[in-house]
C-alpha cells in the first residue's frame, strides 16, 4: 500500500473500490430543489431532505462493500457553480448546455475571488461521523473552476487559476483540520489544453504543498495522449481517470511510459444506461493489472454517476464490487 | 465592400426565463414517454421559429436555425451517413460541451439528406437571410473513431474522399432548395495543420462544380495564423476567423482576397466588448483586405453563452456592422 496511506493510518483492502463523487438525486430531492428555487419550501426543509438523501447513499455504499465513501453531492448542483456560490467574486450566470439535454449554470467572475468560510467541511464531518470507512473530501480544482466560468474580471487565465488555488488551499486546510485524510481535487478541464498543463501543475502544487493528506485528482473526457506522461508531475498521489468510455486506450500509453502513481481506474461508463456485467468489469481490471501493479490500483466508475438513474448507478457499483471481490 | 452581420452558427436553445425552457422540458417528457415524437417535433419547430425571430430582432443580416435540432454538431451529421455508428461522449475541443463520438465502421455512403430538411424550415421563415451550417467532412472524420485500418492502409484519405462525394450531393440539394450561404465548419484542421493539403484537395473535389452561391469555411478554437497564407488557395468563397485564438491575425490578412467572417466578438465569454474599440479593430482590418463581403460575427457559435448574453452579442455584431457601413438602425 502507498506509504502515505500507511502514514495516515488508512488501511485499505487490495483494489480499493470508490466512486468519483456524485450520485443521482432521489425524486423527492429533485422536486425539493425545484420547489426551493420557486420559494415553495425553505432552506431548512431542503437541508433535511439533502441529509436524508445523503444518509441513504452512505448506507448504500457501506452495505454494498465500497471501501472509500463519498457524500454523493446531494447538496450540490453543478461541480463548479456549487463552489462559485460560496467563493466571493462570482455571480450565478446562466444556463449552458453540457451535452444532450443536460444544462448547468456557468458562473461569471465579476470581482476579486476570495475564500471566507469552509464550504464542504460540515458535510464531510457529518458523513464521516456516520461510518468507520474513510470518506473523501471532494473539491473542484481551481483550473476547472476558472475554465468553466466566464471571466469578466481577471486579465488572464493563469492569474485567475492561481488566485482560485489560494481559495481551494484554504478549503483543503479546513478539511484537514476537521480530520479528513483523503482529498480529491477534480480537474476534468485539464486534459483539453495541453499547453496549460503547467498551470495545473503550479496550482496543484500551491494547494497540496506541505499538506498532510492523500490527494487524488479526477480527470476525464479529454485527449490524454497530449498530457501524458507530463501530467504525472501534478502533485497528487492518485489519478482518478475515465478509462472505459475511451475503450481503455490509455493503457497503450502506459505501455510506453509506466504509470508511476496510484490510479483509480474507471471500469464502467458513467454516461451510458447500459449496466456493464461483472465479467466485462473483471476483464477491464485484468487488463489494467497488466500495466499497473496491484498495490497501485483502485477501481471506480469513469465519472460521477449523477446522470444515471438510482437503479443504474447502484447496479453499476454493485457489479464493480462483485468483480473486485472475485479478483482480490 | 459589403459589410453584413451574421450569426456564426449555434444559438442557446433554452434561456433562464420559464418560457424559454420548453424544449428542455419536452425532451424530459419524451424520455419518460409522456409525449410523442410528433409532439416533440412540434416543440422543436416552435423553438427554432423563436430562435429565428430572436436573431432577426437582434438585427442580423444572416441567421441560422441555431443548430437547435442537433444533439451535437458532430454526431448529428454522422448519424445521417451510412457507415457511421455513434459511440461515447468526448469533449468538444477545449469547451465543457460534449459530443457523441462517431465511429466509422465501413466506407461512408449517402443515405439521407444531412441538413436539407432543416434548411427548408429555416428558409420558409427567414427567406434569403437563412444560412446553413454544417460540420465539414475533414473535421467530422477527424473527430470520429476511425476504422482499424484507417492509418495502416490509408483509408482515412479514401474515406474522406467518399465523404466529399456525400457533401457534394448535399450542397447540390441545398442549392436546389435555394440556399445562398453555406458555412462548413472545419475547426479540426487547426489541430492538424499538417493535413491542410488533404483538406484542400477534398474541398477541390466538393466545390469543383460549385452550385451554392456562397460557401464559407469556419475555423475556430485554435490559432489560424500558421495557415493564413494557405487559405488563399481554398475553393471556398470565404473564411470565418476566430480572433480570440489567433493573436496577430489582423496583421496577416493584408490583401486577403476572399470574403471574411470577422469573429471579433468573443463567443466564449460573457463580457461584452466595448463597441468603439472593437469597431476600430474591425475598421483596421477592413481597410487592408480585398474582400467583396465582410461578415461581422462571433468567434464561434453562441451556444456557449447564456441566452441573454448571446442575444447581447448578436446585437453588438449588428451595431458594429451599422457603425462600419454607416447604416441606420
Amino acid at each position: 500500500m502507498n506509504d502515505k496511506l500507511k502514514k495516515l493510518n488508512i488501511n485499505l483492502p487490495p483494489l480499493p473500490v470508490t466512486s468519483v463523487g456524485s450520485f443521482p438525486k432521489p425524486h423527492y430531492l429533485v422536486r425539493a430543489r425545484s420547489d426551493f428555487g420557486k420559494n415553495k419550501i425553505n432552506k431548512k426543509r431542503l437541508y433535511e431532505l439533502e441529509k436524508k438523501a445523503t444518509d441513504e447513499w452512505l448506507d448504500y455504499q457501506e452495505n454494498a462493500g465500497i471501501d472509500i465513501l463519498v457524500d454523493g453531492e446531494m447538496y450540490r448542483g453543478d461541480m463548479v457553480s456549487f463552489f462559485a456560490e460560496e467563493i466571493t467574486g462570482f455571480n450565478k450566470g446562466g444556463l449552458i448546455r453540457s451535452y444532450g439535454n443536460r444544462y448547468y449554470y456557468k458562473p461569471i467572475i465579476i470581482d476579486r475571488v476570495g475564500w471566507t468560510k469552509p464550504i464542504t467541511v460540515d458535510w464531510w464531518r457529518y458523513c464521516q461521523s456516520k461510518t468507520e470507512k474513510p470518506v473523501k473530501g471532494m473539491l473542484t480544482g481551481p483550473y476547472t473552476i476558472m475554465d468553466w466560468s466566464f471571466n469578466e474580471y481577471y486579465p488572464d487565465r493563469k492569474t485567475t487559476a492561481l488566485t482560485l488555488a489560494g481559495c481551494i488551499r484554504k478549503e483543503v486546510e479546513a478539511l484537514i483540520d476537521a480530520g479528513c485524510k483523503i482529498i480529491q481535487i477534480d480537474e476534468p478541464a485539464l486534459s483539453v489544453r495541453p499547453d496549460e498543463l503547467k498551470i495545473v501543475i503550479e496550482t496543484m502544487h500551491k494547494i497540496t504543498e506541505r499538506q498532510d493528506a492523500y490527494f487524488i485528482t479526477h480527470i476525464c473526457y479529454g485527449d490524454f495522449e497530449k498530457i501524458y506522461p507530463e501530467m504525472l508531475e501534478i502533485s497528487v498521489d492518485n489519478f482518478d481517470l475515465e478509462m472505459s468510455n475511451s475503450n481503455l486506450d490509455m493503457l497503450e500509453l502506459f505501455k510506453k511510459y509506466p504509470f508511476t502513481k496510484d490510479i483509480t481506474f474507471g471500469v464502467v461508463d458513467s454516461h451510458n444506461h447500459l449496466v456493464e456485467d461483472v465479467k466485462l468489469i473483471k476483464k477491464r481490471i485484468k487488463q489494467a493489472l497488466e500495466y499497473i501493479p496491484k498495490e497501485q490500483l483502485w477501481v471506480d466508475p469513469d465519472c460521477g454517476l449523477k446522470t444515471r438513474t438510482i437503479e443504474e448507478a447502484k447496479a453499476k457499483l454493485n457489479n464493480i464490487v462483485t468483480a473486485v471481490k472475485e479478483l482480490r | 465592400m459589403k459589410i453584413l452581420s451574421k450569426n456564426h452558427s449555434s444559438y442557446p436553445r433554452i434561456g433562464d426565463k420559464p418560457g424559454q425552457q420548453k424544449l428542455r422540458r419536452a425532451y424530459n417528457q419524451y424520455d419518460k414517454k409522456r409525449i410523442s415524437l410528433e409532439k416533440l417535433n412540434d416543440i422543436l419547430d416552435s423553438t427554432v421559429s423563436e430562435i429565428i425571430d430572436e436573431q432577426l430582432s437582434c438585427g442580423c443580416d444572416f441567421i441560422t436555425d441555431g443548430m437547435i435540432r442537433s444533439y451535437d454538431p458532430v454526431s448529428h451529421v454522422a448519424s445521417k451517413i451510412k457507415g457511421f455508428g455513434i459511440d461515447g461522449l468526448l469533449r468538444f475541443f477545449d469547451t465543457n460541451f460534449y459530443f457523441r463520438q462517431p465511429v466509422l465502421k465501413s466506407s461512408p455512403r449517402y443515405y439521407r439528406p444531412l441538413v436539407v430538411d432543416e434548411f427548408e424550415f429555416t428558409k420558409a421563415r427567414a427567406g434569403d437571410m437563412a444560412s446553413v451550417v454544417l460540420m465539414g467532412p475533414f473535421s467530422l472524420l477527424r473527430m470520429s473513431i476511425l476504422r482499424p485500418d484507417a492509418i495502416s492502409n490509408g483509408t482515412f484519405q479514401e474515406d474522406l474522399y467518399m465523404l466529399a462525394e456525400i457533401y457534394t450531393h448535399e450542397l447540390e440539394e441545398l442549392n436546389i432548395k435555394g440556399a445562398k450561404l453555406v458555412q462548413l465548419e472545419e475547426p479540426a484542421i487547426l489541430q492538424h495543420p499538417d493535413e491542410f493539403d488533404l483538406l484542400k484537395s477534398v474541398y477541390d473535389i466538393m466545390l469543383k462544380d460549385k452550385t451554392i452561391p456562397e460557401t464559407l469555411m469556419a475555423l475556430y478554437f485554435g490559432n489560424v495564423v500558421p495557415l493564413v497564407d494557405k487559405l488563399w488557395e481554398l475553393q471556398v468563397d470565404g473564411v470565418c476567423f476566430d480572433f480570440t485564438y489567433s493573436p496577430g491575425l489582423e496583421s496577416r490578412l493584408n490583401s486577403f482576397p476572399k470574403n471574411v467572417g470577422l469573429g471579433i466578438v468573443d463567443g466564449r465569454n460573457t463580457k461584452l466588448e466595448d463597441i468603439d474599440k472593437v469597431t476600430r479593430f474591425a475598421e483596421k482590418i477592413t481597410s487592408k483586405i480585398s474582400s467583396e463581403k465582410v461578415y461581422i460575427t462571433s468567434s464561434c457559435g453562441l451556444e456557449f453563452l447564456p441566452r441573454n448574453k448571446a442575444c447581447d452579442k448578436l446585437k453588438l455584431c449588428a451595431d458594429i456592422t451599422r457603425a462600419l457601413s454607416g447604416r441606420e438602425k
